[in-house]
């Protein structure tokens, strides 16, 4: 019985873990458009940009 | 028996369920970097740390900090301020006359490099016209084969060749070093309108150089990330220097 628990336990802590990368991977990054003031470099978007390859 | 068994499963799946949503809730801000390390200082100068130099009273284009001569050509000179600041008093016709180096690909040792970041700045010549921002930005994407909806290495590549990650990759640090030669441009600008005075603008565009460089040759993401960051601390300041100015 206690290994059929643990099997169980490992089996779910698998699934968990799985599901959650699955979700961290779904998600996108949403780069705003760029503001075309004399002012905005819109350097924020490079972080973001960063963030889609690294 | 079976109580204990069905009571530790349930319990099991609770966990399970909660985990999931907690994940789906969390971090819409971008994927957590999976490398630590600390982002060397930058050595070559200036450092992004260093003032825009604000202690002009009233900006104007003729403080020279070198007085190159006019047959002077400005990419034998060794010191990369100099080499700026020498390009920078001379005429877009002057100009023509030497040959095209930017300081991104003067920095690359082998040829073919060389020549390929030569070859990316001249296709990216048409993208001044267009209006800074979106438009910019877009034709910068079309030009490096870039979609305009950027996504995801992951998510782009997906069923595609094993080097598609890579070149992914070196596109989009090919788009954030445009976007320092953006402010680079900007700057420049401002010191053709007289906003800023040579030494301003010589110690700005050195500076964008040189975190172009250090860009290309960090290795990790806080090393690029800091670059970034660094920059958008140094443009702040050149643009409250230059509103100030223009409010006096």
């Amino acid at each position: 019985m206690k290994k059929f628990l643990a099997i169980i336990i490992v089996v779910l802590s698998l699934t968990a873990c799985t599901s959650q990368i699955d979700i961290e991977d779904s998600k996108d990054i949403e780069i705003p458009e760029d503001n075309s003031g004399e002012y905005d470099l819109n350097l924020e978007n490079a972080i973001l940009e960063l963030d889609l390859v690294e | 028996m079976k109580k204990i068994l069905s009571t530790t499963i349930t319990s099991l799946l609770i966990l399970v369920f909660s985990t999931s949503v907690f994940a789906v809730g969390s971090g819409s801000g971008g994927v957590p970097s999976d490398d630590n390390t600390p982002a060397p200082k930058q050595e070559p100068a200036p450092t992004p740390k260093q003032e825009p130099a604000p202690k002009q009273t009233a900006p104007t284009k003729s403080a020279p900090i070198s007085t190159p001569k006019p047959e002077k050509v400005c990419n034998d000179i060794e010191n990369i301020k100099e080499r700026i600041g020498c390009r920078l008093e001379k005429s877009e016709e002057e100009l023509k006359k030497e040959p095209y180096m930017p300081e991104e690909c003067r920095a690359i040792a082998d040829d073919s490099g060389k020549q390929n970041c030569i070859d990316r700045y001249l296709s990216l010549k048409p993208c001044w016209s267009a209006t800074q921002g979106k438009d910019r930005i877009a034709c910068v994407k079309a030009k490096l084969g870039l979609p305009q909806k950027l996504q995801t290495a992951k998510k782009l590549c997906e069923n595609k060749e094993a080097n598609c990650i890579e070149d992914y990759r070196q596109k989009i640090y090919h788009l954030i070093t445009f976007r320092f030669y953006d402010a680079e441009e900007r700057v420049e600008k401002w010191y053709e309108e007289g906003k800023l005075n040579l030494e301003v603008t010589t110690d700005f565009v050195a500076f964008i150089a040189t975190s172009k460089i250090i860009f290309n040759s960090a290795r990790s993401k806080n090393e690029r990330l800091e670059v970034i960051k660094e920059v958008i601390s140094r443009w702040n300041q050149t643009v409250e220097f230059v509103k100030s100015a223009k409010s006096k």
